[in-house]
């Protein structure tokens, strides 16, 4: 596929996309690699230092912090995943209906977008948890809610301006009508930036995830997650810094391999950006000159 | 013979009045702004007129509804000025050339292969180039893609809106060329609008000439020198020479300001 | 005989072109400009006629060194000192005030997060030191004089607001105002009508009367070389293939590739009977 092969010819892409499998990876064959149970406290051995038993030593109750970080990456990722698509879908189709359709259905659908917009999204999420409680689905439901209207909005604009261009103008001519223009022209204008956005976003969602879970408020304790382990390091940073130290690395890890692939994603998803001649602005040689 | 002449009258800016005869050419000429691209896009039904009527096959097409302006456009088509904006450049040759009998006709996948490469062969290009994207031609190369697509469906009117304006002057010749062996071929009428008299006169049966919305002058043939309006005669003066010893006069009207008054010393 | 304002000999031009995406490299040099030479006198205007791809803009580009990825060879003065080795801070100085650009890309030519008046008072004032009243003077009348109407309010417009026609107007109204030596024009008037296209040419020519420069007018169309052309260098694929006066080229041209421009032209095509 055309597609994968540009990707893969970009140097960045490697790095975030080895990354990204190296983690997928880990967390898929957890039981298999982690050295122990995650859930499984022993308060003989709790705060010890990196040992052979325990790579990355232990946390305060005595838990694997690499199986804990292992296990956790299946609930960062997993819960990443099914709130970025559901915000994409949701976007997607709201987005389109109001930039398409236009009039008053735009109208209504964007004031309701003002509406989840006016709340900054951890505002908006605490509520949404605050109210309903923690748990699995109260959290992906927050995070969707704090999300989708953002979205919504810049596929709307991408609508509105592809809207405009001749190549729709040509296909109308052609006797398209307004469905099948939508899906054939519009929704792969509409795809590629809403995928860049939201392999950018994947890591914003993983920090906000843990963001939510270091309050407190997103995954419920015991369940590993590395928002939570984080939290649960605060009280032990000066002696036992690992606790919040490896969590943390690995927040990291994941948000910046997948800004790496958001940019290879967005090189490869531009048919014409293979061998252009760059040519200086100008005006700025003219400018300081 | 089957369908009535096209009136049409505008308010956008002025009142316009144009009449196109089955089978021939109408040349619209003018400069920038002149209002000619939207009389193309009220005829296309990309715009609405205010007042007016469109004839177009014994339909007024200016207050048409939506639905209904899917039947009129099979046989009304279209070919843009910049060929790189007027195709998605995602989309290879033959799906950009397919659109239009896909919407259309019902025919196998096979049947719309054959007729992509008999199309591409007819406007001048081979059969591999129907694999091939936007940004893999040329600007010649690629307008005489827009323009296979127009013909898909052998349709009655073609409006052409400056379709040489952005290629070289070599291509230009080329593709005019095309256009009317297209023309004779296949019995086309053409709405053609452009700024060049001399592309008026190589293509169009008849011309009108527009100036800020209003046609000011039309002829029923293409003899330039018929023409009379003054702004017709700024549009002929501003053609430029076949031979460096028909050099024009720089006119005095045509420019403004000189450099004197407000330049910044060498 | 005058001495050349700007004197370029055996210019050539070479692109990296790399080969294949695997991990191994090459780079292959895919030549654009091949050994083109040329001198322009001033008052005088030199076009160049060529198609799209025979390297004409190129070369415009090459000599104001405006072609990052490219390695270019050969030799190009300036009032007899060589630009090719001067430093980036050196050419900066040189370009818009000394070489005047148009470019055919208008919208890359502009920056798009600054108005357009802005960007014209800081280029007119980066190279004389003017107040921003003169330099805003400056400005309208020559962005009245390309023909654009409004020229106050198109001050405090952006870019992306203008539409191509406009823009490459715009370009001009700069290149004009900074009153270079050396004008190049790579299709100053392409995609613009006939009147526009007109009056683009008369405040070249106009430029031309009042400052003496020397204009290198590169185009594919021979009727603009036919308006404003003294001597004309045809090229094809990266060299020239013929370059004499104006008169001479038209009247016998010599070379095959010369003559199919001339016979491409419409007014020679128009069939009989029609």
């Amino acid at each position: 596929m055309p597609l994968l092969r540009r990707l893969l010819q970009h140097k960045i892409a490697w790095i975030g996309l080895s990354l990204i499998a190296v983690i997928v990876f880990t967390a898929l064959f957890a039981p298999v690699i982690a050295p122990h149970d995650p859930l499984q406290v022993d308060l003989m051995q709790k705060l010890q230092p990196a040992s052979f038993t325990y790579p990355l030593g232990t946390d305060h109750l005595g838990r694997c912090i690499l199986s804990r970080l292992i296990y956790g990456s299946r609930v960062s990722l997993s819960v990443a995943f099914i709130v970025v698509s559901l915000t994409m879908t949701i976007s997607l189709v709201i987005g389109m209906v109001a930039g398409y359709v236009g009039g008053k259905v735009d109208t209504c659908l964007m004031r309701i977008c003002d509406v989840f917009l006016a709340f900054p999204s951890l505002i908006l999420s605490l509520a949404v948890v605050g109210i309903l409680g923690g748990g699995l689905f109260n959290l992906v439901l927050a995070l969707v809610a704090s999300h989708w209207a953002w979205y919504a909005r810049i596929v709307r604009s991408r609508v509105l301006s592809v809207k405009e261009s001749d190549f729709v103008k040509a296909a109308i001519v052609s006797g398209t009508r307004r469905l099948p223009l939508m899906l054939r022209h519009i929704v792969p204008y509409t795809l590629a930036e809403l995928a860049i956005l939201a392999s950018l976003d994947l890591s914003h969602m993983i920090m906000h995830i843990a963001g939510l879970s270091f309050l407190g408020l997103g995954i419920q304790p015991p369940t590993p997650e590395w928002g939570a382990m984080l939290n649960d390091g605060r009280d032990f940073f000066r002696g036992a810094p690992s606790i919040m130290f490896y969590p943390g690395l690995m927040i990291f890890i994941v948000s910046l391999s997948f800004n790496l692939v958001g940019d290879a994603l967005r090189d490869a998803l531009d048919p014409r950006t293979e061998r252009r001649v760059q040519v200086e602005t100008l005006t700025s040689k003219l400018q300081n000159g | 013979m089957g369908w009535g002449g096209k009136r049409q009258i505008i308010q956008a800016l002025r009142e316009v009045s144009i009449d196109i005869q089955p089978g021939t050419c109408l040349g619209i000429v003018g400069a920038s702004g002149a209002g000619k691209s939207t009389l193309g896009r009220l005829v296309l039904g990309l715009e609405r007129p205010d007042a007016g009527e469109i004839w177009f096959q014994g339909e007024e097409l200016g207050h048409l509804p939506l639905r209904k302006w899917y039947r009129v456009r099979q046989d009304m088509q279209v070919v843009f000025q910049d060929s790189f904006s007027a195709v998605n450049p995602r989309l290879k040759a033959q799906d950009i050339i397919s659109e239009p009998m896909r919407n259309y006709l019902n025919l196998t996948d096979s049947e719309v292969a054959q007729q992509v490469i008999h199309l591409l062969e007819t406007v001048g290009l081979t059969a591999s180039d129907a694999n091939k994207y936007p940004h893999q031609f040329s600007g010649g190369q690629l307008q005489r893609v827009t323009i296979a697509r127009a013909i898909a469906l052998k349709p009655k009117l073609i409006v052409l809106d400056e379709p040489v304006a952005s290629l070289d002057m070599s291509i230009q010749a080329q593709i005019l060329d095309l256009l009317l062996q297209l023309k004779q071929q296949f019995s086309l009428s053409y709405l053609f609008i452009t700024h060049d008299l001399t592309a008026v006169a190589y293509l169009a049966d008849a011309i009108a000439v527009m100036q800020s919305g209003e046609i000011v002058e039309s002829l029923d043939n293409v003899n330039l020198n018929q023409l009379s309006h003054p702004y017709s005669q700024q549009l002929i003066a501003a053609q430029l020479p076949s031979h460096p010893r028909d050099r024009k006069a720089f006119p005095s009207n045509l420019l403004l300001n000189s450099f004197e008054q407000s330049s910044i010393s060498s | 005989m005058v001495e050349a304002l700007l004197s370029v000999n055996h210019l050539r031009t070479a692109l990296p072109e790399r080969r294949g995406g695997r991990r191994r490299r090459e780079v292959e040099y895919h030549e654009i400009v091949r050994g083109v030479s040329f001198h322009l006198q001033p008052g005088k205007v030199l076009g160049i006629i060529g198609e799209s791809g025979s390297g004409k803009s190129a070369t415009c580009l090459s000599i104001l060194r405006l072609f990052r990825q490219a390695t270019i060879q050969g030799s190009v003065q300036l009032a007899g000192t060589e630009i090719t080795q001067l430093k980036e801070a050196e050419m900066r100085l040189i370009r818009g005030r000394q070489i005047g650009m148009i470019l055919q890309n208008p919208a890359s030519f502009f920056n798009p997060i600054a108005s357009i008046g802005q960007q014209f008072v800081d280029t007119l004032q980066s190279h004389q030191s003017l107040t921003r009243s003169t330099a805003r003077s400056i400005a309208t009348d020559h962005l009245a004089a390309v023909g654009l109407t409004g020229p106050q309010q198109l001050l405090q417009q952006f870019p992306f607001q203008l539409s191509g026609g406009m823009l490459q107007r715009v370009m001009i109204a700069i290149a004009l105002a900074l009153q270079p030596k050396v004008l190049i024009a790579d299709e100053p008037t392409t995609a613009l009508d006939v009147i526009t296209q007109m009056q683009i040419l008369q405040l070249l020519d106009q430029l031309q009367q009042q400052t003496h420069c020397a204009i290198l007018l590169v185009t594919h169309d021979l009727g603009v070389i036919a308006q404003l052309a003294d001597d004309v260098a045809v090229m094809y694929n990266g060299e020239f293939v013929e370059q004499s006066p104006v008169a001479q080229l038209f009247d016998r041209p010599q070379h095959p590739y010369t003559r199919s421009l001339f016979a491409a032209r419409l007014s020679h095509r128009r069939e009989g009977g029609r």
